[in-house]
């Protein structure tokens, strides 16, 4: 929803265009314009749409999907875990801003490029009649790799957003664009976290290694109780 | 007038620490009742001992461990104060998330990390579900305290050193296998430390708990 007063008209090849959003949208001469798409307007997404939760391991490398009814954008958004009940957030916000990307495949086998490993993306709406065959359409599901957490209840915090640079006067390039991730959605409770599995299998093949390989315990009763001393 | 009930705090994952206003029982004279259970999980009682760490502090040691980063709430319940009084209240707290790896990487090295990774994948395909014992179970007991039930099913059947048990639930804390008994009437204790590996063939489709979010429709 762009707002009161957005032209209808929608000639709008993407949600970062330098367009009119409609009454109440933004106009200032501050050279920082925070994208806001004026009167009426409210984030896209909804947190009663969301449809999960989940109990996941704590040593992370999980490829989460979150779904949704419709994301506001393809991407980037942030993800970082909040610990629901002391607040902690991981990953630390001073070690990185949020949990990784999984790495996206192009057709032709090769990994795709991206911008940062910790901009998330939807997938890609396939497109029905009607659709703008110009415009990529965000899918229904984002998905994030779980970083490492200890155990606990985490609520999960989705974010996205652009900031808007206006070129110099005499530039008659469109306004430079940078994602500041300033709305954003939280979903409480969304994830457990619980210690992981044991393996078998990994203990043998830890077994078939030379002794003065790093591969950790290679006996089930050799392994660091996760659950802490005097266990 | 009774002594009052100030507060708890959780030391690490066994200890709790609750103070008060004036002097305490001694628990070699006065036994001590309460219930701690976690918030978010619905009641659970824990084995529980006491220790008379001054005369207004008492230690509480939780020998079957909390969850850490779970928030738990303890009720007075029959516990008496130095002149014999009952102490009523309760208070909530929240179990120190310690042993926190914060990286942004795995935090093993590569080779620990590659057999770790090859190890899950082969179980996940193998179907052998495996985890380690952290509480002794003897005969009587109805739940068997593990490290984890990450995917376990709701219900079926495991072994222990060859032994096969039934169990008819996990707990949402993720650390308990409910409602254990033996097969064939065998009563048998199961030692801490033990291999928890699941009965595969004993579990039906509709057993398991959709743990990853792609799982779900």
């Amino acid at each position: 929803m762009f707002g009161f007063g957005t032209p209808d008209a929608f000639l709008v090849p993407s949600v970062f265009d330098a367009v009119d959003w409609g009454f109440g949208d933004v106009v200032t001469e501050d050279p920082i314009v925070v994208l806001d798409w004026g009167f009426g307007d409210v984030p896209v997404l909804d947190p009663s749409i969301l449809l999960f939760f989940a109990t996941l391991p704590d040593d992370g490398g999980e490829i989460v999907s979150v779904q949704a009814d419709s994301w506001p954008i393809v991407g980037p958004y942030k993800v970082q875990l909040i610990q629901h009940f002391t607040g902690q957030e991981f990953p630390d916000s001073g070690v990185a801003p949020g949990a990784t990307a999984p790495l996206m495949v192009l057709g032709t086998g090769k990994v795709r490029p991206r911008g940062s490993p910790y901009w998330c993306y939807t997938d890609i709406k396939p497109k029905t009649q009607g659709d703008n065959p110009s415009i990529i359409d965000p899918g229904k599901i984002l998905t994030f790799v779980l970083p490492v957490v200890p155990p606990g209840l985490y609520d999960l915090v989705i974010s996205w957003g652009v900031q808007i640079y206006p070129p110099p006067i005499s530039d008659t390039n469109p306004l430079i664009l940078t994602h500041n991730f300033h709305t954003a959605m939280t979903a409480e409770r969304a994830i457990r976290i619980i210690y992981r599995n044991r393996s078998l299998q990994e203990w043998r093949i830890r077994s078939g290694f030379p002794s003065h390989y790093t591969v950790g315990a290679s006996l089930g009763s050799l392994e660091t109780p996760l659950t802490g001393p005097g266990v | 007038m009774a002594t009052s009930f100030l507060g708890a705090t959780a030391l690490d994952r066994h200890e709790v620490q609750l103070s008060f206003d004036d002097a305490v029982s001694d628990p070699a004279e006065t036994p001590w009742v309460f219930t701690i259970g976690p918030d978010a999980s619905g009641v659970d009682v824990v084995v529980a001992d006491a220790v008379l760490t001054s005369t207004v502090l008492v230690t509480v040691h939780i020998e079957t461990g909390m969850s850490p980063g779970e928030a738990y709430t303890i009720t007075m319940n029959g516990f008496v104060d130095a002149n014999g009084d009952a102490i009523v209240g309760f208070d909530s707290f929240v179990v120190p998330a310690d042993n926190v790896v914060d990286r942004a990487e795995w935090p093993h090295g590569i080779l620990e990390a590659l057999t770790r990774a090859f190890g899950q994948e082969m179980q996940e395909t193998g179907g052998r579900l495996t985890t380690i014992s952290t509480f002794d179970y003897s005969e009587n007991d109805t739940d068997l305290y593990v490290e984890s039930v990450l995917g376990w099913p709701t219900r079926g059947a495991f072994f222990v050193n060859g032994r096969r048990f039934r169990f008819r639930g996990i707990g949402d804390d993720g650390r308990r296998i409910l409602n254990v008994r033996a097969d064939f009437s065998q009563e048998i204790a199961i030692p801490r430390r033990s291999l928890v590996v699941l009965d595969f063939t004993s579990v039906e489709p509709d057993d398991f708990v959709a743990w990853n979010l792609g799982a779900l429709p």
